[in-house]
């Protein structure tokens, strides 16, 4: 074993936790110090905490109204993988499907998504299929990119081992599957970052469900501690979604050395 | 020119020093020697070489060069790398004038002695190309060249022949020979093959578990370019003898 | 964060593919009536929406808002990004700031930034920055930590250290990242200025918000088609400076 290789297998020096604790605390305790001045405008660390127990437990209007946004992302988010991974395969193993398509993919992943919602309220009014649809509006695409990058991207030479062994048809596909597997995986992670933002625009771009009326109630009563508590209680779900999906896209990739 | 010496070098990683690169190194390099470095991988030949390029500080003992601890990289001592680290950005001659630009050359004088060095390696027509556009071989003469240019008291080489195919090692390890013959700077070289080792050097040092397990000379004439030495009696001998100092520090060569 | 594409540039069968859905788009919305306007009304709509001036003001504004909020992103992305990747202590702290900012949904602050920061220029320009900057810095700092160590050495070896270090070997080597960070966050910025324009019906959000109130689609696509644009030329200028400038780069 070389020296750089027995290196790299150190686990992390105490003092990296240390400092990334250490600057956790820092900022609570700076913002608890500031809210007290600032008064109305920035709610100490403690009122959010108490918010976000009194919403999602005690009282549990937070949580309501996460569940409610929660089935539009999750709906919009099946409804993208159901359409972006075949698609986005079709592209990536046919090389003139992928160049046809490319520049249009392109163009409409830089689309600010967000400029649809008018259009969404003329063609699906106030309904929840408008905001189903936005979430997958907001999510197809990075699975559509990421799953035709993996599909393109079998080496050849595996294809070449693989026919070598005697694999063709079917047999041949599931290789291409197989290595295209860690990249849509991570498409399918990142694609559930975005299906919860969607959620949340559709929220407050769509038309208000329980969890547009929570943040819009809170801000225009100046109950900030609320208000914040539901962004960080967002924050955990957007993260938890990433996590989640994240084992699968770990379980799926073949671990690299350095 | 200069000679090199290393006084019960130590070199730890990590605060606990779990990991021991160098665990006691001593020898000396005589003025314009070439001497080689072998042993198998984690044996600490590179970690040897870097502290006497300076990139490294010794967690004890020393590394003197010219009879002066190093300290830090200086314009006495150039590297030679294995995967080259030629700058992409630059081209063939930029790169090689690199070392020179750091040491205050006027831009004139640092054109015409990359040119002159670029012509040595016989690279005079890749003065502009990109390393992205070059061959190993070339790349790796490149590197060569940037080394040379800042006319070093020490050449510092870490398996610098490693990343190429072995017709190409074989032209380039002439080359060098070559080059050296001619320059007679000191050379601290370093290498996992035996037939390099034995075939470029004045002296062997084996190197295994981070110490010093052997000194061998070899005691070939020079000049060496002859395309048969491989085949002799002799070398195969002195091959037979290194890979038995070799084995016994856990690597079949 | 960037996936690697086989294929980016206009070619034969791009021409193709993008004619076929026009045409597609073209039957397709005249068969539909107002649900689906058909291209040549989508485009007819923005050439009046020009021609009448509608559409001067909140492009000036939006490109203002754009431009201050893009640049602060950069402005503060860039070097934040810069330390994460080159200090494993900075990426300790700083990183621990900008990750747990980086997964907060900035379009769930606006009505706290209402709060903060009113319905002014400072809104707009805070919201496009909150946007673009957390991705900017992440971009760099992947870029930094990329930069090949051997490179660095070399540097070193040759007489390059401190600041001379960054300037001559750190900056050009990662040069295609901060470039790709420039793109990215451009983007990034966008989306923030039409977030921030339709949360309170400013700008192209007070078009949009009429256009859909009175069922104009023909407008309001032509106000979307008018949004793609900027984003695709803006990321094309950058992604033409990063082949001509970091064209070595062979990703």
């Amino acid at each position: 074993m070389s020296v750089r290789d027995r290196l790299s297998r150190l686990p992390p020096t105490p003092g990296e936790w240390t400092l990334r604790a250490g600057a956790v605390l820092f900022a609570l305790v700076v913002w608890q110090a500031v809210a007290g001045p600032a008064g109305l405008l920035v709610a100490p660390p403690t009122a959010v905490a108490a918010a976000l127990v009194e919403g999602l437990v005690t009282g549990g209007a937070l949580r309501g109204a996460l569940a409610g946004a929660m089935v539009h992302a999750v709906a919009g988010y099946l409804l993208a993988v159901a359409v972006g991974v075949p698609l986005g395969a079709a592209m990536g193993a046919s090389d003139r499907l992928g160049a046809a398509l490319d520049p249009v993919v392109d163009a409409l992943y830089a689309t600010p998504v967000v400029a649809l919602a008018p259009l969404f309220i003329v063609w699906f009014g106030l309904s929840d299929t408008g905001k189903v649809a936005l979430v997958f509006a907001f999510a197809v695409f990075v699975v559509l990119v990421n799953t035709e990058a993996g599909v393109s991207d079998t080496p050849e030479g595996l294809v070449r081992a693989a026919r070598a062994y005697g694999l063709s048809g079917v047999g041949l596909y599931r290789v291409h599957l197989r290595s295209a597997l860690p990249q849509v995986a991570t498409g399918l992670r990142l694609g559930a970052g975005r299906a919860v933002r969607g959620a949340v625009a559709a929220e407050l771009f769509l038309f208000a469900g329980d969890l547009g009326q929570y943040l819009i109630d809170a801000g225009a009563t100046f109950q900030v501690a609320r208000l914040l508590a539901g962004v960080v209680a967002l924050s955990a779900l957007g993260v938890l979604a990433l996590a989640v999906v994240g084992l699968f896209e770990r379980a799926v990739t073949p671990p690299r050395g350095t | 020119m200069a000679d090199l010496a290393a006084r019960d070098l130590v070199k730890t990683y990590d605060a606990g020093g779990s990991v021991r690169a160098l665990e006691g190194v001593s020898f000396d390099v005589a003025d314009g020697e070439f001497v080689v470095v072998v042993g198998p991988s984690g044996s600490g030949k590179s970690t040897l070489l870097s502290a006497f390029a300076g990139l490294v500080e010794p967690t004890a003992g020393a590394a003197l060069v010219g009879g002066e601890p190093v300290e830090g990289p200086g314009p006495d001592r150039a590297v030679v790398f294995q995967s080259f680290e030629l700058f992409p950005w630059r081209t063939a001659r930029e790169n090689v004038a690199f070392g020179l630009e750091r040491m205050g050359v006027p831009a004139d004088e640092r054109r015409e002695r990359a040119d002159r060095q670029l012509e040595r390696v016989g690279l005079a027509d890749h003065a502009d190309r990109y390393p992205g556009t070059l061959s190993g071989g070339q790349q790796q003469r490149v590197g060569l060249a940037r080394a040379l240019a800042v006319d070093p008291d020490v050449l510092l080489m870490d398996e610098p022949f490693g990343a190429l195919d072995a017709r190409t090692r074989a032209t380039q390890r002439r080359e060098l020979l070559h080059i050296w013959e001619r320059e007679g700077t000191t050379v601290l070289f370093v290498t996992h093959d035996i037939d390099e080792a034995l075939l470029l050097g004045d002296r062997v040092l084996v190197l295994g578990g981070g110490r010093l397990v052997d000194s061998v000379d070899v005691g070939f004439e020079r000049p060496r370019g002859g395309r048969d030495l491989e085949l002799t009696d002799e070398f195969l001998a002195a091959k037979r003898r290194l890979r038995e100092v070799l084995r016994g520090v856990g690597e079949s060569a | 964060m960037s996936v690697s594409r086989r294929r980016r540039e206009l070619s034969p069968a791009a021409v193709v593919g993008v004619g076929a859905l026009l045409l597609a788009w073209e039957v397709g919305g005249r068969a539909t009536g107002n649900a689906l306007p058909p291209v040549s009304d989508v485009a007819g709509a923005l050439v009046s929406l020009y021609a009448s001036g509608a559409m001067l003001g909140p492009l000036a504004g939006g490109l203002t808002r754009l431009g201050l909020g893009f640049l602060a992103a950069v402005a503060v992305g860039v070097p934040v990004g810069a330390a994460m990747g080159a200090s494993d202590a900075a990426d300790a702290t700083l990183g621990t700031y900008v990750a747990v900012l980086f997964v907060t949904s900035v379009s769930s602050l606006l009505p706290f930034l209402i709060l903060l920061a009113g319905t002014g220029l400072g809104f707009h320009v805070s919201v496009v920055f909150l946007f673009a900057v957390f991705h900017v810095a992440l971009t760099v700092r992947d870029g930094v930590r990329s930069v090949d160590p051997g490179l660095l050495r070399a540097g070193r070896v040759f007489g390059a250290d401190g600041a001379t270090l960054v300037r001559q070997v750190l900056l050009p080597a990662s040069l295609p990242f901060l470039l790709a960070a420039l793109r990215v966050g451009f983007v990034r910025a966008v989306k923030g200025v039409v977030v921030a324009e339709l949360w309170i019906y400013a700008g192209f959000g007070s078009l949009l918000r009429s256009f859909q109130q009175f069922s104009r689609t023909d407008a309001a696509l032509a106000v979307v088609v008018q949004l793609m644009l900027l984003a695709v030329l803006g990321s094309g200028l950058i992604r033409a400076a990063e082949r001509r400038y970091a064209g070595w780069g062979a990703r």
